[in-house]
């Protein structure tokens, strides 16, 4: 049994699952089941059974055990997903706002830059966010867009809204 | 549908072409980015012959078909297909700084002069279609 604090991002969470699995410590990858987490975010209160199968995906061990969903889409409604798609940005002082627009087959975003010109690793870095946010919407397709903030027009986000704001 | 010799033929056509607006003076920034962009894409097109996709378009028509509403785009869907495939994802980053420059000179979207230098357009061909083409070949995909 693994017991979450109660500020862990679920995000996080499942990283650190995949993390674990792809380590290949014996004493959790033999373990097809069950890891229980509890936890209290700033979003929502849940707990329920997670495990993980044969081909390392996560499942919901008491509802379903053949199909699987992440379990941020679990348990999570559109405007949590938001929230928790926007929230790991925010740690990049680079990064100054961010909007968002959510329709049916897509959510989009776009990340606006304090960045004088395109810089490779630390676009990658914002890659990886991208990645698992991306697994997060599943049966959604999640787009993100990147703008330098100097210069920017912001006629171009009529219609988005605005999901953060530094300072 | 083309087919994986298709692909690759007009991915290694992109490739020496973006070569030569590149080497040994780079002669326009945009098109060596818009270039390496569409000879990746054709590399990993000619790739999915070896996976499960087998063919974009049919994977793209079945998935779009039932959508009502604006759909995701089909390099969304690639993106998509990238990310979710456990040897495909090596390479997201770099096809994502691909797919990024190349939509930033397409669209003239605000901020493309950032691009417009000699070493973007350098590292997304030597470094960006390069790993992807090293990563496809490493794991006998093209």
């Amino acid at each position: 049994m693994i017991q979450t604090d109660n500020n862990i991002n679920p995000i996080y969470m499942n990283a650190f699952i995949r993390y674990l699995l792809l380590k290949n410590i014996p004493e959790i990858s033999d373990k097809i089941n069950y890891y229980r987490f509890l936890s209290e975010n700033l979003l929502s209160d849940y707990s329920f059974d997670l495990g993980i199968n044969e081909d390392n995906v996560v499942i919901n061990t008491i509802e379903d055990k053949q199909s699987w969903r992440f379990f941020t889409s679990m348990t999570n409604n559109d405007d949590n997903l938001i929230y928790q798609s926007i929230e790991p940005f925010k740690q990049y002082s680079e990064v100054s706002e961010i909007y968002y627009c959510n329709e049916e087959n897509i959510v989009e975003f776009f990340v606006l830059l304090d960045k004088e010109e395109y810089d490779f690793d630390f676009m990658h870095e914002l890659f990886k966010i991208e990645r698992i946010i991306k697994r997060m919407w599943d049966g959604k397709h999640a787009k993100f867009n990147y703008l330098p903030t100097k210069g920017m027009e912001k006629s171009i986000l009529i219609g988005y809204h605005i999901g953060f704001m530094r300072g | 549908m083309a087919k994986f010799e298709e692909h690759i033929s007009q991915a290694k056509h992109n490739d020496e072409i973006a070569d030569l607006l590149l080497n040994p003076d780079c002669t326009s920034y945009a098109w060596v980015t818009i270039i390496s962009f569409y000879a990746a894409i054709q590399y990993i097109e000619a790739s999915f012959a070896k996976t499960d996709i087998k063919h974009l378009d049919e994977y793209y028509n079945n998935l779009t078909k039932n959508m009502s509403g604006k759909k995701p785009s089909r390099h969304d869907v690639m993106e998509d297909v990238i990310n979710a495939d456990p040897i495909l994802s090596s390479f997201y980053s770099e096809y994502r700084d691909l797919r990024l420059g190349s939509e930033f000179f397409r669209y003239l979207r605000p901020g493309y002069k950032l691009f417009l230098n000699d070493k973007y357009a350098r590292k997304c061909f030597e470094s960006s279609l390069g790993k992807i083409k090293r990563d496809l070949e490493n794991n006998n995909l093209i």
